[in-house]
Protein backbone atom coordinates (compact mmCIF):
# COMPACT_ATOMS: atom_id res chain seq x y z
CA UNK A 1 0.00 0.00 0.00
CA UNK A 2 1.27 3.68 -0.87
CA UNK A 3 0.06 6.09 1.91
CA UNK A 4 0.57 9.73 1.08
CA UNK A 5 2.41 11.58 3.89
CA UNK A 6 -0.86 14.24 4.21
CA UNK A 7 -3.28 11.38 4.32
CA UNK A 8 -3.53 11.27 7.51
CA UNK A 9 -3.20 7.20 7.68
CA UNK A 10 -1.03 5.92 10.20
CA UNK A 11 1.73 3.31 8.69
CA UNK A 12 1.24 1.59 12.11
CA UNK A 13 -2.56 1.97 12.45
CA UNK A 14 -2.96 0.56 8.80
CA UNK A 15 -0.75 -2.58 9.80
CA UNK A 16 -2.30 -3.49 13.09
CA UNK A 17 -5.87 -3.37 11.02
CA UNK A 18 -4.19 -5.53 8.22
CA UNK A 19 -2.65 -8.05 10.76
CA UNK A 20 -5.67 -8.58 12.53
CA UNK A 21 -8.35 -8.60 9.14
CA UNK A 22 -6.19 -11.85 8.00
CA UNK A 23 -6.21 -14.04 11.33
CA UNK A 24 -7.62 -17.05 10.64
CA UNK A 25 -8.14 -16.72 7.03
CA UNK A 26 -5.77 -17.94 3.93
CA UNK A 27 -4.14 -14.74 4.07
CA UNK A 28 -3.05 -15.43 7.80
CA UNK A 29 0.33 -15.62 5.97
CA UNK A 30 0.44 -12.50 3.96
CA UNK A 31 3.20 -10.04 4.59
CA UNK A 32 1.55 -6.20 4.27
CA UNK A 33 4.24 -3.35 3.44
CA UNK A 34 3.05 0.27 3.89
CA UNK A 35 5.05 3.13 2.01
CA UNK A 36 4.86 6.56 2.83
CA UNK A 37 5.27 8.97 -0.24
CA UNK A 38 5.91 12.28 -0.02
CA UNK A 39 3.53 15.07 -1.30
CA UNK A 40 6.13 17.28 -3.07
CA UNK A 41 5.11 19.81 -6.18
CA UNK A 42 6.53 22.28 -8.88
CA UNK A 43 6.05 25.91 -7.32
CA UNK A 44 3.47 28.08 -9.46
CA UNK A 45 6.08 31.43 -8.77
CA UNK A 46 9.54 29.90 -8.81
CA UNK A 47 9.09 26.76 -10.41
CA UNK A 48 11.00 25.06 -7.67
CA UNK A 49 9.96 21.43 -6.67
CA UNK A 50 9.48 21.30 -3.16
CA UNK A 51 7.96 19.16 -0.66
CA UNK A 52 4.57 20.01 1.25
CA UNK A 53 5.41 20.03 4.70
CA UNK A 54 2.53 21.06 7.32
CA UNK A 55 1.69 23.07 8.41
CA UNK A 56 1.71 26.27 5.81
CA UNK A 57 2.71 24.00 2.75
CA UNK A 58 4.32 26.55 1.46
CA UNK A 59 6.94 26.92 -0.89
CA UNK A 60 9.97 27.23 1.45
CA UNK A 61 12.01 29.50 -1.48
CA UNK A 62 9.78 32.05 -2.30
CA UNK A 63 6.78 31.25 0.32
CA UNK A 64 4.33 31.19 -2.27
CA UNK A 65 1.49 28.91 -1.03
CA UNK A 66 0.66 24.79 -2.67
CA UNK A 67 -1.75 24.75 -5.04
CA UNK A 68 -3.07 21.84 -4.31
CA UNK A 69 -2.13 19.06 -1.45
CA UNK A 70 -4.17 16.02 -3.68
CA UNK A 71 -1.51 13.66 -4.39
CA UNK A 72 -0.20 13.49 -0.68
CA UNK A 73 -3.04 12.89 0.42
CA UNK A 74 -4.05 9.71 -1.76
CA UNK A 75 -3.90 6.51 0.02
CA UNK A 76 -3.84 2.86 -1.92
CA UNK A 77 -3.26 -0.56 -3.03
CA UNK A 78 -0.44 -0.14 -5.09
CA UNK A 79 -0.09 -4.05 -5.69
CA UNK A 80 -0.15 -7.85 -4.47
CA UNK A 81 1.70 -10.62 -5.33
CA UNK A 82 0.60 -14.27 -4.94
CA UNK A 83 1.65 -17.68 -6.55
CA UNK B 1 2.90 -12.95 -9.73
CA UNK B 2 2.10 -9.46 -9.26
CA UNK B 3 -0.51 -7.83 -9.88
CA UNK B 4 -0.68 -3.84 -10.00
CA UNK B 5 -3.81 -2.44 -8.75
CA UNK B 6 -3.52 1.56 -7.76
CA UNK B 7 -6.87 1.72 -6.22
CA UNK B 8 -7.54 4.93 -4.65
CA UNK B 9 -8.91 3.80 -1.00
CA UNK B 10 -11.51 7.04 -0.76
CA UNK B 11 -12.62 6.13 -4.66
CA UNK B 12 -15.80 5.13 -3.18
CA UNK B 13 -16.51 7.86 -1.75
CA UNK B 14 -14.98 10.25 -4.00
CA UNK B 15 -17.40 8.94 -6.90
CA UNK B 16 -20.64 9.40 -4.69
CA UNK B 17 -19.73 13.09 -3.98
CA UNK B 18 -19.64 13.23 -7.53
CA UNK B 19 -22.68 12.08 -8.56
CA UNK B 20 -23.98 14.23 -5.48
CA UNK B 21 -22.58 17.09 -7.14
CA UNK B 22 -24.28 16.01 -10.12
CA UNK B 23 -27.56 16.39 -8.73
CA UNK B 24 -26.67 19.69 -7.07
CA UNK B 25 -26.00 21.21 -10.31
CA UNK B 26 -28.79 20.15 -11.96
CA UNK B 27 -31.60 21.42 -9.25
CA UNK B 28 -29.54 24.60 -8.77
CA UNK B 29 -29.02 23.50 -5.21
CA UNK B 30 -26.14 25.73 -2.70
CA UNK B 31 -25.18 22.67 -0.56
CA UNK B 32 -22.19 23.86 2.20
CA UNK B 33 -20.82 21.57 4.69
CA UNK B 34 -19.89 23.17 7.96
CA UNK B 35 -17.06 21.61 9.89
CA UNK B 36 -15.64 22.81 13.49
CA UNK B 37 -14.53 21.29 16.91
CA UNK B 38 -17.51 20.33 19.29
CA UNK B 39 -19.10 23.70 20.57
CA UNK B 40 -17.52 26.04 17.89
CA UNK B 41 -20.55 27.42 17.14
CA UNK B 42 -22.07 25.03 14.33
CA UNK B 43 -25.34 24.64 15.40
CA UNK B 44 -25.63 28.68 16.97
CA UNK B 45 -24.20 30.11 13.16
CA UNK B 46 -26.50 28.13 11.44
CA UNK B 47 -29.50 29.31 13.70
CA UNK B 48 -28.94 32.73 13.01
CA UNK B 49 -27.93 32.37 9.71
CA UNK B 50 -31.47 30.51 8.86
CA UNK B 51 -33.44 33.24 10.65
CA UNK B 52 -31.77 35.76 8.31
CA UNK B 53 -31.91 34.17 5.12
CA UNK B 54 -35.74 33.90 6.07
CA UNK B 55 -36.99 34.29 2.65
CA UNK B 56 -35.14 31.37 0.97
CA UNK B 57 -36.36 28.04 1.32
CA UNK B 58 -33.66 26.52 2.76
CA UNK B 59 -32.82 22.89 4.38
CA UNK B 60 -30.24 21.42 7.03
CA UNK B 61 -29.12 17.79 7.41
CA UNK B 62 -27.69 17.40 10.43
CA UNK B 63 -24.82 15.87 11.76
CA UNK B 64 -24.33 14.22 15.13
CA UNK B 65 -23.53 11.18 16.92
CA UNK B 66 -26.50 9.98 19.00
CA UNK B 67 -28.89 13.01 19.99
CA UNK B 68 -31.15 15.38 17.74
CA UNK B 69 -30.93 18.36 20.03
CA UNK B 70 -29.20 20.12 17.42
CA UNK B 71 -32.33 19.42 14.63
CA UNK B 72 -35.04 20.17 16.77
CA UNK B 73 -33.66 23.28 18.20
CA UNK B 74 -33.39 24.51 14.17
CA UNK B 75 -36.51 22.97 12.81
CA UNK B 76 -38.33 26.12 13.84
CA UNK B 77 -35.53 28.35 11.25
CA UNK B 78 -36.01 26.26 7.85
CA UNK B 79 -38.45 24.08 5.81
CA UNK B 80 -36.56 20.94 5.99
CA UNK B 81 -34.66 19.28 8.54
CA UNK B 82 -33.06 15.69 8.22
CA UNK B 83 -31.50 13.68 11.44
CA UNK B 84 -28.41 11.62 10.34
CA UNK B 85 -27.22 10.30 13.92
CA UNK B 86 -23.73 8.22 13.17
CA UNK B 87 -23.66 6.92 16.68
CA UNK B 88 -20.14 7.14 17.39
CA UNK B 89 -18.55 7.90 13.65
CA UNK B 90 -16.64 10.75 13.72
CA UNK B 91 -17.88 12.40 10.18
CA UNK B 92 -20.12 12.02 7.60
CA UNK B 93 -19.46 10.31 4.18
CA UNK B 94 -20.94 11.42 0.57
CA UNK B 95 -22.52 7.91 0.49
CA UNK B 96 -25.20 8.64 2.92
CA UNK B 97 -25.37 12.15 1.85
CA UNK B 98 -26.66 11.14 -1.61
CA UNK B 99 -29.09 8.58 -0.12
CA UNK B 100 -30.73 11.65 1.87
CA UNK B 101 -30.96 13.49 -1.37
CA UNK B 102 -32.33 10.80 -3.44
CA UNK B 103 -34.95 10.26 -0.53
CA UNK B 104 -35.95 13.21 0.88
CA UNK B 105 -37.60 16.47 -0.50
CA UNK B 106 -33.78 18.45 -0.25
CA UNK B 107 -33.45 19.27 -3.75
CA UNK B 108 -36.63 21.60 -3.38
CA UNK B 109 -34.44 23.74 -1.32
CA UNK B 110 -32.70 26.58 -2.86
CA UNK B 111 -29.86 26.54 -0.05
CA UNK B 112 -29.14 23.13 1.84
CA UNK B 113 -26.77 23.05 4.70
CA UNK B 114 -24.82 20.02 6.43
CA UNK B 115 -23.75 20.47 9.54
CA UNK B 116 -20.86 17.84 9.72
CA UNK B 117 -19.85 15.77 13.22
CA UNK B 118 -17.72 18.03 15.70
CA UNK B 119 -14.07 17.39 14.68
CA UNK B 120 -11.46 19.06 12.74
CA UNK B 121 -9.73 15.98 11.57
CA UNK B 122 -12.20 13.47 10.19
CA UNK B 123 -14.72 15.50 7.80
CA UNK B 124 -11.84 17.60 6.41
CA UNK B 125 -11.05 14.06 4.60
CA UNK B 126 -14.56 13.00 3.00
CA UNK B 127 -15.26 15.10 0.25
CA UNK B 128 -19.62 15.04 0.49
CA UNK B 129 -20.19 16.73 -2.96
CA UNK B 130 -20.84 20.17 -1.36
CA UNK B 131 -20.14 23.45 -3.21
CA UNK B 132 -18.49 24.85 -0.27
CA UNK B 133 -16.63 24.10 2.61
CA UNK B 134 -16.90 26.22 5.48
CA UNK B 135 -14.65 25.72 8.86
CA UNK B 136 -15.57 27.44 12.12
CA UNK B 137 -13.08 28.19 14.63
CA UNK B 138 -14.33 29.95 17.84
CA UNK B 139 -11.98 32.59 19.49
CA UNK B 140 -11.87 30.22 22.87
CA UNK B 141 -10.39 27.18 20.61
CA UNK B 142 -7.16 29.55 19.88
CA UNK B 143 -5.78 31.40 16.89
CA UNK B 144 -3.15 28.44 16.71
CA UNK B 145 -5.55 25.98 15.22
CA UNK B 146 -4.71 26.28 11.82
CA UNK B 147 -1.19 25.36 12.72
CA UNK B 148 -2.45 22.37 13.95
CA UNK B 149 -5.16 21.01 12.13
CA UNK B 150 -3.47 22.33 8.91
CA UNK B 151 -5.61 20.46 6.68
CA UNK B 152 -9.37 21.19 7.40
CA UNK B 153 -8.35 24.81 6.63
CA UNK B 154 -6.81 24.25 3.19
CA UNK B 155 -9.21 22.23 2.16
CA UNK B 156 -11.70 24.53 3.00
CA UNK B 157 -13.40 27.70 1.15
CA UNK B 158 -13.86 30.22 3.92
CA UNK B 159 -13.18 30.02 7.68
CA UNK B 160 -15.88 31.65 10.21
CA UNK B 161 -14.09 32.70 13.33
CA UNK B 162 -17.18 32.12 15.96
CA UNK B 163 -17.75 33.89 19.25
CA UNK B 164 -16.07 37.10 18.75
CA UNK B 165 -17.96 38.98 21.63
CA UNK B 166 -15.36 36.76 23.60
CA UNK B 167 -12.50 38.58 22.12
CA UNK B 168 -11.79 40.71 24.98
CA UNK B 169 -11.51 38.00 27.62
CA UNK B 170 -9.62 35.71 25.42
CA UNK B 171 -5.68 35.75 24.49
CA UNK B 172 -7.02 34.88 20.83
CA UNK B 173 -4.58 37.06 18.23
CA UNK B 174 -6.69 37.70 15.25
CA UNK B 175 -3.81 39.30 13.15
CA UNK B 176 -1.70 36.06 13.80
CA UNK B 177 -4.77 33.81 12.34
CA UNK B 178 -4.80 35.94 9.41
CA UNK B 179 -1.42 35.35 8.47
CA UNK B 180 -1.60 31.82 9.02
CA UNK B 181 -4.41 31.60 7.20
CA UNK B 182 -2.81 33.43 4.28
CA UNK B 183 -0.01 30.83 4.49
CA UNK B 184 -2.35 28.01 4.72
CA UNK B 185 -4.71 28.62 2.05
CA UNK B 186 -4.49 32.30 -0.35
CA UNK B 187 -7.65 31.67 -1.73
CA UNK B 188 -9.67 31.13 1.75
CA UNK B 189 -12.53 34.01 2.42
CA UNK B 190 -12.57 35.06 6.17
CA UNK B 191 -15.50 36.08 8.30
CA UNK B 192 -15.54 37.32 12.28
CA UNK B 193 -19.35 36.54 13.56
CA UNK B 194 -20.56 37.11 17.06
CA UNK B 195 -24.00 35.69 17.39
CA UNK B 196 -24.64 37.45 20.65
CA UNK B 197 -24.60 40.74 19.07
CA UNK B 198 -24.86 39.73 15.15
CA UNK B 199 -21.65 41.21 14.42
CA UNK B 200 -20.50 40.01 10.86
CA UNK B 201 -23.34 38.05 10.37
CA UNK B 202 -24.67 39.84 7.50
CA UNK B 203 -21.54 39.79 5.49
CA UNK B 204 -21.64 36.15 5.86
CA UNK B 205 -25.02 35.63 4.76
CA UNK B 206 -24.65 38.15 1.85
CA UNK B 207 -21.72 36.07 0.66
CA UNK B 208 -23.45 32.85 1.10
CA UNK B 209 -26.41 34.86 -1.53
CA UNK B 210 -23.76 35.59 -3.98
CA UNK B 211 -22.60 32.25 -4.46
CA UNK B 212 -26.15 31.27 -4.64
CA UNK B 213 -26.91 33.53 -7.21
CA UNK B 214 -23.49 32.31 -9.03
CA UNK B 215 -24.53 28.74 -8.76
CA UNK B 216 -28.20 29.71 -10.41
CA UNK B 217 -26.51 31.60 -13.16
CA UNK B 218 -23.90 29.32 -13.95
Amino acid sequence: MIAGELSSASNRALMFALGNLVKGTVLSEANFEVSVREAREKCRACSREFRLAPPFFCCPACGKPASSIEEGRKVYIDYYEGE
Amino acid sequence: MRVYLAKELLEANQNNAGENRSLLRASGVLMVNLIGSPGSGKTALLEHTLKKLSGYRTAVIEGDLYTDEDARRLSSWCNQIVQINTEGSCHLEAGYIGHLLAQENLLSAELLFIENIGNLVCPAEFDLGEDIRVVLLSVTEGNDKPRKYPLAFKVADAAVVTKTDLLPYCDFNLNQLNEDLRKINENLALFTVSTKTGEGLGDWCKWLEKLLQRKRSA
